[in-house]
């Protein structure tokens, strides 16, 4: 699970919330600000020391005064102390990943950033601290940027530009000799982000001719692969507004040789970051900037001998899947997921996944009861039908109830997670190269079968499976187990992993038969509500329904029509 | 969780055929489930000449549960606060299946065109809407052109 706070719906509502409590209650804020002191300084570093005016300096005046004269408060407003707030993009980094209790509050740090950046200036602030502080080496380090700002109110056109501006964005600046990897990565990071969330013209506005230029730049020398990377990423974020899709293709083109056809060959390569690239490149190539002439991935992979793969019919809507479909990535903000093909009822089974990033995952075994609630922050062991390990947090997931797991590393790219499902016995058994987490077995009171491969990824996260197809790195030895790819079975039409325009293009195509039902559009109606007698409703539909929809009367019968 | 709904591509393809006046929505090129919603601030209101972004998701439950929206663009009004929620009864507890983006996005514009500061959800705009409308208005339209007008 994604932290209570930093899932959207719940931030905005607590932050809200609080917002309130602060102006309408500073007593009570007070105290809840010293509670909070004494829960944080039990876990170590405290990270409010001396915050409490900070915070009252910040905040809007009060709520009638900025009503009234906005701009002039927006003027008035002092400047943050530059150290301040890269001191609590640090302390948010380290609370997000270190904590895992789902607390009643949102993180101090957190909350403090939110009203710096509820100023344009401010904004400009957090992300200049952004760029400036977050490590490289820090595995949460994208994913908080891209939660962050998604979190934050949106900025103005004006404050857009001005940041843009204020990098200084250019090829030069991409090529000088002595380059800062760190801060041009989370600009980078900062560009796509801001891109995925202001589609249209603020989107248009960010991407000058410099600023296509600074990105074009990481991906053409490739000095640096993790520039490569979010350069390439940012750019596909960029495309998301049509106007810059056409740019971006056009300066593909025009330069040569097409940059991401070369980049599209890194996919198999050993090295962890270059294989992003070659995967991103391929994604971009297949979705988003087509090739005339090239043939689609999936229509040149070699399939044979794979007979499980990640389930591209039963995936949410963001996560990216390779195209012999044993491999996922997650670029968007959203917690997204996906199940295996084959379903797993007795026995005793066994895959293994390869960590190709250190971020937030989790991956395990789910049933089809578990849902992808990507927006939500819920994903694979965030219900009780699902259970899954994150190695980044060094936690074992289940029910959305964390376990902690110190027996461990935390994973580090190429790291290869064993899962183990046994049905006879009824326990499940998480392995980081090889070396055991204890075995659970509460999921299996809930469940007993129809159990599949699933795994959920955060922003910016890669991992390779191997159903079986491969020699297992850490096979378990002591017992007998079977694999999804020694069992499975495919169509030749299950096999494609179909671009998703491709697909959707087939849907729309279909047509809707006249007595279909009037919610879903799929199934025949069938039911009448009674007593209010409205009808045009499947069955599957009528079972979700708690009050008819067109009258809000109370159902207390439904009759199934003759058809 | 399954292959995207039969409904939404049908409903989509609707919005695309026969638009609703005074909005746009658009499919993202990504997903399918994510709209981007320009809506035309209503004549005679005091949101009229700006063009108002918002984002409209539909999530894994719809239609059994109402789409997510939210203002992108600033605006000052009472019942939208400053995350640019919207305090609107159908995308709560009102919503019913039988209902559509449409009907969302048509209301989102009534609720331009009729503030209701009783059921506020940006308490400070609706204080100043119930004291002094005029002078309400006068950033309504202050905000309009300042965060509205600018593309």
């Amino acid at each position: 699970m994604i932290r209570a706070e930093f899932r959207k719906s719940n931030t905005c509502e607590r932050l809200t919330m609080f917002i309130q409590r602060l102006f309408e209650l500073g007593n009570f804020f007070m105290s809840w600000i010293k509670k909070h002191k004494r829960t944080t300084s039990i876990m170590g570093d405290c990270c409010c020391k001396n915050s409490v005016p900070d915070v009252f300096t910040y905040a809007p005046s009060s709520a009638t005064q900025s009503a009234n004269s906005p701009y002039e408060n927006r003027q008035r407003s002092p400047k943050v102390d530059p150290n301040l707030v890269d001191q609590l993009v640090l302390e948010m980094l380290t609370v997000a990943a270190s904590r895992v209790d789902t607390d009643e509050e949102s993180p101090v740090s957190l909350v403090k950033l939110h009203l710096i950046a509820d100023k344009e200036e401010g904004w400009i602030q957090m992300i200049t601290s952004m760029v400036n502080v977050i490590p490289i080496e820090n595995p949460f380090g994208p994913t908080a940027i891209s939660i962050l700002l998604d979190a934050c109110p949106l900025p103005s056109r004006e404050t857009v530009i001005k940041v843009t501006e204020l990098f200084g964005l250019s090829s030069e600046r991409a090529k000088q000799g002595e380059i800062n990897v760190r801060v041009d990565r989370n600009i980078c990071i900062v560009l796509g982000s801001l891109a995925e969330k202001l589609v249209g013209p603020n989107s248009i506005a960010m991407l000058t001719e410099k600023t296509l230029d600074y990105l074009f730049t990481f991906l053409v020398d490739h000095r640096e692969p993790c520039l490569c990377l979010f350069a390439l990423i940012a750019l596909e974020k960029f495309a998301h507004t049509m106007e810059n899709k056409i740019v971006i293709k056009d300066k593909l083109e025009k330069s040569g040789e097409n940059p991401l056809l070369h980049l599209e060959k890194f996919a198999d390569s050993e090295d962890n970051i270059w294989r992003q690239v070659g995967f991103c490149a391929s994604w971009s190539l297949d979705n988003l900037f087509v090739v005339e002439g090239r043939k689609l991935s999936y229509e040149v992979v070699d399939m044979k001998d794979i007979n499980a793969i990640l389930n591209c019919q039963d995936v949410s809507e963001y996560l990216q899947i390779s195209p012999n479909g044993l491999e996922a990535r997650c670029d968007s903000y959203s917690f997204e997921s996906v199940r295996c093909t084959f379903q797993v009822d007795d026995g005793c089974w066994y895959y293994e996944a390869t960590v190709v990033t250190p971020g937030v995952m989790q991956i395990g075994w789910a049933t089809k009861n578990s849902h992808f609630l990507s927006d939500e922050g819920f994903g694979i062991g965030d219900d009780l039908y699902s259970i899954s390990y994150d190695g980044c947090r060094e936690l074992v997931w289940y029910n959305a109830r964390p376990t902690s797991i110190t027996a461990v590393k935390p994973w580090a790219p190429g790291d290869v997670l064993g899962c183990l499902i046994d049905l006879a016995t009824k326990e499940i058994i998480f392995s980081v190269n090889g070396q055991r987490l204890p075995t659970y077995n509460e999921i299996f009171e809930a469940t007993k079968y129809g159990f599949f491969a699933a795994a959920s990824f955060m922003a910016y996260q890669q991992c390779k499976f191997n159903f079986g197809k491969e020699p297992f790195k850490y096979a378990p030895e002591d017992r007998i187990f079977a694999t999804f790819n020694d069992f499975g079975q495919l169509t030749d039409e299950q096999k494609k992993v179909i671009p998703r325009r491709l697909y959707l293009e087939r849907l729309r195509h279909s047509s809707v038969k006249e007595d279909s039902c009037t919610l879903c559009y799929d199934d025949t109606a069938c039911c009448v509500l009674e007593p209010c007698g409205h009808r045009g409703f499947c069955s599957v539909c009528t079972s979700m329904l708690r009050d008819c929809p067109m009258c809000r009367g109370e159902i207390l019968n439904i009759r199934r029509e003759a058809i | 969780m399954a292959a995207l709904p039969r409904r939404i591509i049908k409903e989509t393809q609707r919005l695309m055929q026969e638009p609703v006046p005074g909005i746009s929505a658009v499919p993202s090129e990504s997903n399918a489930r994510y709209f981007h919603v320009i809506v035309t601030g209503p004549e005679d209101s005091p949101f009229e000449g700006g063009l108002f972004k918002l984002e409209l998701f539909l999530p894994e439950d719809y239609p059994m549960s109402a789409p997510k929206v939210r203002f992108i663009t600033k605006i000052y009004h009472p019942n939208i606060d400053r995350l640019g929620r919207i305090c609107l009864d159908i995308l709560k507890d009102k919503w019913s299946p039988a209902l559509q983006i449409r009907t969302v996005l048509l209301s989102i514009q009534a609720l331009l065109s009729a503030p209701n500061p009783d059921d506020p959800l940006a308490n400070d705009v609706a204080e100043l809407w119930k004291v002094n409308e005029s002078e309400a208005i006068r950033n309504a339209k202050d905000w309009t052109r300042r965060y509205a007008m600018d593309n």
